[in-house]
């Protein structure tokens, strides 16, 4: 094995580890994952396994698993061992998954069940709404505004509502499979008297919902994660076996685990188990879209049967930057007006790391902290932004840059005006993979011109897909390109691909082409012909077919072939679309309008060093886990971080719902009480939409947060007025302003 | 002597063949052992006697191709002294031939009319009818399952109950039994009983023969008749029946009762086997039929693999105990050096692999088969393709074939359609084109879809040639060929019965000059295969559609294209030619038994090597007859389960392999999902312990 790693006091706590209930309250930039994967190292080494134990690594994201994976493997090889084996790195949904796939049929399903990916979810969810708008249609737009006239209120009905509705149903859905409420249940509870008349039609479109779901033999996401609880739960002899396997349960990013998830790791503990939970409580931002719950990690570290172990070194930011964070953490703990939301952070505070550390800290500099405390419009922030990175990249032309805001419109805003500017942008993290996006739009492309043979653009784009993989040679790419050209101006394309008495390939043999030029459109010609041969097969093969003539990479091949089983769920799943129904989809795809799940090894291991000299333009949510030597966080008003104030607006407050009321919110709030009243209990507070407001303010705090501790040298925060010109900066704007330029 | 006879026979062999000493025999033992091949010596002694004959008993059609081969090599037609069936094809003929028997026993309501047997497939459309309604009033609501899997798993617990011997009222209450789920979810198995009860007495109504009630009245009618009885004895003088243990319980048990009215009886019993208790087979049943038997012989000896795979066979068997070394696994594995991360660098692997022993001397003659527990068709497609390009023959095995998957029925099907309007069934553009460039003659797609012009997928009509397509677009013959096949279609008669209309179509058209299917025989077998498919469909419909031929037809056409009807006939059996490497699944490779000089193992990180397919509505252990009544299935019972069939799995191929596996697994299988199944655990444990052996450790 190499030479031993360097620990810190507190790493080394934990490498002592060796059995029980572990919590780590790790800091950004601690070095969380690279503890956890030497632990699950030093327990793989030393650990007594039998040959079928494992130790298990539970993480949130694919990206994350890969990280473990690899970097477990490359120790192990290093020790001269198998790689692969006496571990297991699973996601909490591909844990879910294993465990399902144990005892399938104790949950209904067959051993072939498949995951229907969110896109789909909408599909089907959209059907549905679509008719109960229609079926309860005078109660449901009772709810709205009557504010508006009756032009305008069609218009919403039409456009705004059926989505705003979708949001509910399908944010609901997501939280009664979370609570394990089944529909029995609700059809018992909603059957008294006086309960939420909209539960009952969201509940309509529950079991529409998962009665698609029946039909397609699929299940969702959340449905993995219950689905696997009541496995356990049955089963057991399954809980003992898997308790077996997995002696000891590593878990990173811990606070972005649900009720349900933590309850699945508890139960394979169980009472006397191994488990090391590590997390940040100040990183939970996923609260809004998923059913995560960073209080749970926080009850687990409070419990007197864990060891509480804190991870505050971290050597990420220059101390100025370190400073601010924990002032910030400081400042929410003992002085955020508004008194609800002052556990929204919590210690420990990040320490800089001593000297002789592996990572010492960047030294600070002048420009460590800029918090620009100017009234701006959007468009002046713009222009402020575009000034100053430019700037940055001329004095730090090797440096890794990002500017990070709230909402993705903002940062496709950002990203086209620094375009526009020259500056170099990516919105690589805005995007999916680029390798899905390159091979789903290929393949639309060659099969538009395989569907319509006698268009001449098609199959002179088909031509250029074809031999894309020139593109890197600006000779060979400019031979493919002129000779695309011909086959535009073909006016009948059959003259070329079946010639009879007119061959226009013969007659192109007498004019002065490129060299080349020929043996493109005959090899070209070749691969069309065998193309359609191939038409014969179902749609999915077809692909799999042109693939083999395409000079692809592994990665792209993957993707091709996971594309080709989209194609034939689509179809399976659709028996009656057409073949150009199947094109517009993949078109969509490719051009990001639909969420593709790709591999996880590609895309998603981005690496900011990659893009040195370049702009990474991305929301904030999308930056946890990375780093940048100059960080800009912008759009710091109090619409993208409400302090739950008097006359904040907040998104889920919509101006076209009577009296601004949070639908979504009382539903939750009716849910919860249901529940608890039909468990014996009684629900103490009554419904306060402050309450949803403060959960909301509590976590873009911890956005915030995030986002300023992102910097390594360099942080610029500023703030401007919104789209209607109205918003003030935001509380924590305004206090870390103060601390900083003391105005 | 033939070429598939032993050399050199052992003492088992030698004893086996002599069925005047050895009239009753119970002949046990591992596969390549050399069991069959005695029995073909027997049998072989047995023909001597032109006056006897003999029923060859198989499971399934494919394990009867040695006696098939040894038939042919004799020169003798099977019917005259030798009749090859299984037990299935045997009942269902004696069904046919003996319903006077049946009827008079007042089973169905209509006893006196014929009987209507029913396929798989069309099993599937009548349960289709009567799980459907119960679905809309919310019956099923707590099974997450595609349609066709309901109604196949279903009818899979019927048939159970006939193949093992229990009322099909038991099924419900023997299923819910054992499940452990929710009270809510117990409620399906009441659900699949209501719809089994249903389908029972919708088939006695309608004098529908299942495959369930074929074994059902062969068993409790046809079997204990003494006319029966005395035809079925005098039928036939001897009997060997070899794979007992691949075949259900009520097989043994008509043997046991048939065994002591013949003169001589050979049962062979693969005593590592049973792969197919998914259907229903016994091994435990089987082994009963030895004490019936006056002798019982046992053989030992490997005729196939070399000494390192039986090292390598014998430590996999208990691994626990076992010190491979580094050698052993040097000359038995072979096991990709890099890490495989993406499904397409594992085909490449496996390509290169196979070019490498190819290009060592002999190596072209050598026999590989590439298994793996699924094949799916792209899978099938990507892998022919890559080994194609290196030149080598590939051969595939599926255990059937869709019939849209052959382009001659493609086309047929689509061309049936255009001379059907009235069906208004919907061709896309696509189909419409590629029907137009597989029926005639030197048409191409671009051609085609002039031809075409502005075609209407959903009402499929022909036109005569679109306006404003220059003619010299188009050459002549091309025009008269295409008016030729659009006038014959439209002049053709609605009321025609399907399977007339395709004869005329192929015999009138598409078999004559200036089309494809002239003077391709393969063509005429499909256009066969998709008449005798209608016809099956057709003489199981209710009277009222057989009468109307033309809504028969368009619900037969309609069935296929809804997947109901998808797998009518089984792929002809092919021997694999020595130079050509075979591609399958690994039950069905195992039930060729046909040995190879190297297997190669592909995605061994799945469960499908040994998990069991069919749930969550059915279940082979809890319906078999080595379950204990009221016993609940826990993950206890799945996991010794899951460990026996892959046990059984890897013994079974390695028995069947002579010099080595090659072992391959990627980091995300074809559909990007990563797997860690059972089978990659052994392979990791056994190069550990090597690894461990090697260091001294």
């Amino acid at each position: 094995m190499d030479a031993k790693p360097r620990l810190r006091p507190s790493q080394q706590e934990i490498m002592n580890y060796r059995s029980g209930l572990m919590g780590i309250s790790a800091v950004p930039g601690s070095g969380k994952t690279w503890t956890l994967s030497n632990l699950a190292v030093k327990l793989i080494l030393t650990a007594d396994l039998d040959p079928d134990q494992e130790i298990l690594v539970v993480t949130f994201s694919n990206s994350a698993a890969d990280n473990f994976s690899n970097r477990i493997g490359e120790q192990l090889r290093a020790s001269g061992l198998i790689e692969g084996f006496g571990y297991r790195v699973r996601t909490l949904h591909g844990l879910a998954t294993d465990i399902i796939h144990e005892r399938p049929e104790l949950v209904g399903l067959s051993n072939e069940f498949s995951i229907i990916d969110e896109a789909e979810s909408n599909e089907i969810l959209k059907d549905l709404v679509d008719q109960a708008l229609e079926n309860h249609y005078d109660f449901l737009t009772s709810l709205l505004s009557e504010d508006y006239d009756e032009k305008s209120l069609q218009n919403i009905i039409k456009n705004k509502y059926p989505d705003y509705l979708l949001k509910l149903a399908k944010n609901w859905i997501k939280t009664v499979k979370d609570k394990q409420i089944t529909i029995t249940q609700l059809d018992e509870w909603l059957s008294e008297p006086d309960t939420n008349p909209l539960m009952s039609i969201i509940l309509e479109i529950y079991r529409g919902y998962q009665a698609a779901l029946n039909y397609r033999g699929a299940i969702d996401f959340d449905d993995m994660i219950r689905y696997a609880l009541e496995c356990l739960r049955l089963d057991g002899d399954l809980t003992r076996l898997l308790r077996h396997r997995w002696p000891y349960i590593l878990e990173d990013e811990s606070q972005d685990s649900s009720k349900s998830q933590q309850e699945i790791l508890a139960t394979l503990v169980g009472e006397d188990g191994n488990w090391v939970r590590v997390g940040d409580p100040n990183q939970a931002i996923y609260e809004s879209f998923t059913t995560a719950d960073p209080n749970l990690l926080k009850a687990f570290v409070a419990r007197e049967d864990v060891r509480s172990v804190d991870l505050p070194v971290s050597g990420r930011s220059a101390s100025a930057i370190i400073n601010l964070a924990n002032a910030m953490i400081d400042w929410v703990q003992t002085s955020h007006p508004n008194f609800a939301i002052r556990d929204a952070l919590s210690e420990p505070f990040i320490q800089p790391t001593l000297p002789g550390d592996p990572q010492e800290n960047p030294e600070n500099r002048p420009d460590s902290i800029v918090i620009l405390n100017r009234m701006m419009t959007s468009d002046q922030e713009l222009v402020f932004l575009g000034r100053e990175v430019k700037a940055w990249l001329q004095d730090n032309p090797d440096s890794t840059v990002a500017i990070l805001t709230f909402l993705n419109e903002r940062a496709a805003d950002i990203s086209g005006y620094l375009k526009k500017q020259q500056i170099e942008v990516s919105d690589v993290l805005m995007r999916i993979s680029e390798t899905t996006r390159f091979s789903a739009g290929a393949i639309a492309l060659i099969l538009k011109s395989l569907f319509d043979p006698l268009h001449s653009v098609h199959l002179a784009r088909c031509f250029e897909v074809f031999y894309r993989h020139y593109q890197d040679d600006p000779d060979l790419w400019l031979v493919v390109k002129s000779t695309s050209q011909l086959i535009k101006q073909l006016e009948n394309t059959e003259d070329y691909l079946y010639p009879l008495d007119n061959d226009w390939f013969e007659e192109l043999e007498t004019e002065d082409l490129y060299q080349n030029s020929l043996e493109m459109l005959a090899a070209f010609r070749q691969a069309i012909h065998r193309w359609h041969a191939a038409r014969i097969l179902p749609l999915d093969q077809l692909v799999l077919v042109i693939a083999q003539d395409l000079v692809l990479d592994n990665a792209e091949l993957a993707v091709v072939h996971k594309i080709s089983g989209f194609i034939k769920t689509l179809l399976e799943n659709n028996p009656h679309w057409s073949e150009m129904q199947v094109l517009d989809e993949l078109a969509s795809i490719s051009k990001n309008s639909r969420g593709f799940a790709t591999f996880s090894n590609m895309g998603a291991n981005f690496d900011p060093n990659n893009f040195r000299g370049k702009v990474i333009v991305a929301t904030a949510h999308k930056s946890k886990g990375l780093e940048w030597d100059k960080v800009f966080l912008t759009s710091a008003n109090n619409y993208d971080y409400p302090g739950g104030e008097p006359n904040e607006s907040y998104f889920s407050e919509k101006r076209f719902i009577a009296d601004r009321r949070n639908l979504e919110a009382e539903l939750f709030y009716d849910l919860e009480a249901m529940q608890i009243e039909h468990a014996g209990g009684l629900m103490l507070r009554s419904y306060d939409k402050q309450n949803s407001r403060d959960d909301v303010a509590r976590e873009r705090l911890r956005l915030f947060y995030v986002g300023i501790t992102r910097a390594k040298k360099s942080l610029t925060i500023s703030w401007n007025t919104g789209t209607f010109n109205n918003q003030r900066a935001s509380l924590p704007f305004q206090y870390l302003s103060r601390l900083v330029n003391n105005d | 002597m033939t070429g598939i006879l032993p050399q050199t026979p052992d003492e088992t062999q030698r004893n086996t063949t002599d069925y005047v000493d050895f009239p009753s025999l119970f002949l046990s033992g591992p596969a390549s052992s050399g069991k069959t091949s005695a029995s073909l010596l027997r049998l072989q002694n047995i023909l001597e006697n032109p006056q006897e004959s003999t029923l060859i008993l198989v499971p399934q059609r494919s394990l009867a191709e040695p006696f098939h081969q040894f038939l042919r090599e004799l020169g003798i037609a099977e019917g005259d002294q030798v009749s090859i069936q299984t037990m299935s094809s045997l009942v269902r003929r004696m069904i046919s031939l003996f319903w006077p028997i049946i009827a008079s026993h007042q089973v169905f309501e209509h006893p006196y009319e014929e009987p209507r047997f029913l396929t798989l497939e069309t099993s599937q459309y009548y349960m289709a009818k009567i799980v459907d309604p119960m679905i809309d009033q919310g019956r099923f609501n707590n099974i997450t399952l595609p349609l066709n899997r309901l109604y196949s798993q279903i009818i899979d617990n019927l048939n159970k109950s006939a193949l093992v011997g229990f009322p099909h009222t038991e099924i419900g209450q023997r299923l819910s039994s054992a499940f452990i789920g929710e009270a809510a979810r117990q409620n399906v198995f009441s659900d699949v009983q209501n719809a089994v009860d249903q389908f029972r007495g919708y088939c006695l109504q309608n004098n529908l023969v299942d495959y369930s009630l074929q074994v059902e009245l062969f068993c409790n009618i046809l079997w204990s008749n003494q006319t029966f009885q005395k035809y079925i004895t005098n039928q036939y003088d001897h009997l060997i029946y070899d794979n007992s243990e691949e075949d259900p319980p009520y097989v043994h048990n008509i043997i046991a009762q048939w065994l002591p009215s013949l003169k001589s009886t050979l049962i062979i019993h693969d005593d590592q086997a049973g792969y197919r208790s998914f259907l229903g087979a016994d091994p435990i049943s089987s082994l009963t039929l030895e004490k019936l038997c006056q002798q019982s012989l046992v053989t030992t000896r490997n005729y196939v693999s070399s000494e390192p795979i039986q090292e390598l066979r014998d430590c996999l068997r208990d691994l626990k105990n076992c010190q491979p070394t580094q050698g052993l696994i040097d000359k038995t594995i072979g096991f990709p050096e890099k890490r495989l991360c993406f499904f397409p660098e594992l085909l490449e692997e496996v390509t290169h692999e196979i070019e490498v022993i190819r290009a060592l001397p002999g190596g072209d003659q050598k026999k590989i088969a590439i298994l793996t527990p699924y094949i799916s068709d792209s899978l099938r497609f990507s892998l022919s393709h890559s080994l194609e390009t290196i030149g080598v023959q590939v051969s595939i095995q599926k255990p059937s074939s869709s019939l849209t998957q052959d382009p001659v029925i493609k086309t047929l099907i689509i061309l049936s359609k255009f001379a059907h309007p009235t069906w208004e069934i919907r061709v896309s553009y696509l189909d419409a084109a590629v029907a137009l460039t597989n029926a005639i003659e030197g048409l191409d797609l671009n051609r085609a879809h002039l031809l075409l012009g502005d075609f209407d997928q959903h009402n499929p009509y022909l036109t005569a040639l679109p306006e404003g397509v220059p003619s010299e677009r188009i050459p002549s013959d091309l025009i008269e060929r295409y008016t030729g096949l659009r006038d014959w279609l439209l002049s053709s008669d609605p009321a025609e019965p399907l399977h007339s209309f395709l004869s005329r179509l192929f015999g009138e058209v598409l078999s004559q000059a200036g089309f494809r299917f002239e003077g391709n025989t393969q063509s005429g077998t499909s256009t066969a295969v998709l008449m005798e498919s209608f016809r099956k469909f057709s003489i199981s419909l209710d009277r009222s559609l057989q009468e109307n031929q033309n809504l028969a037809s368009q619900a037969f056409i309609k069935a296929i294209d809804s997947g109901l009807i998808s797998a009518l006939y089984l792929s002809e059996w092919e021997v694999q030619p020595n130079n050509s490497v075979l591609i399958a699944p690994v039950m069905s490779y195992l039930m060729r038994n046909e040995p190879v000089d190297y297997q190669f193992w592909l995605n061994i990180g799945s469960q499908g090597w040994y998990e069991r397919l069919e749930q969550p509505l059915t279940h082979p252990i809890v319906l078999s007859r080595n379950w204990q009544t009221g016993k609940q299935w826990t993950a206890d019972d799945e996991l010794a389960y899951n460990q026996a069939n892959l046990q059984r799995t890897i013994s079974g191929l390695l028995l069947r392999c002579r010099e080595k596996v090659f072992a391959f697994t990627s980091d995300y299988n074809e559909a990007g999902v990563e797997e860690r199944g059972q089978l990659l655990t052994v392979f990791q444990n056994l190069f550990r312990k090597a690894l461990r052996s090697k260091n001294g450790r």
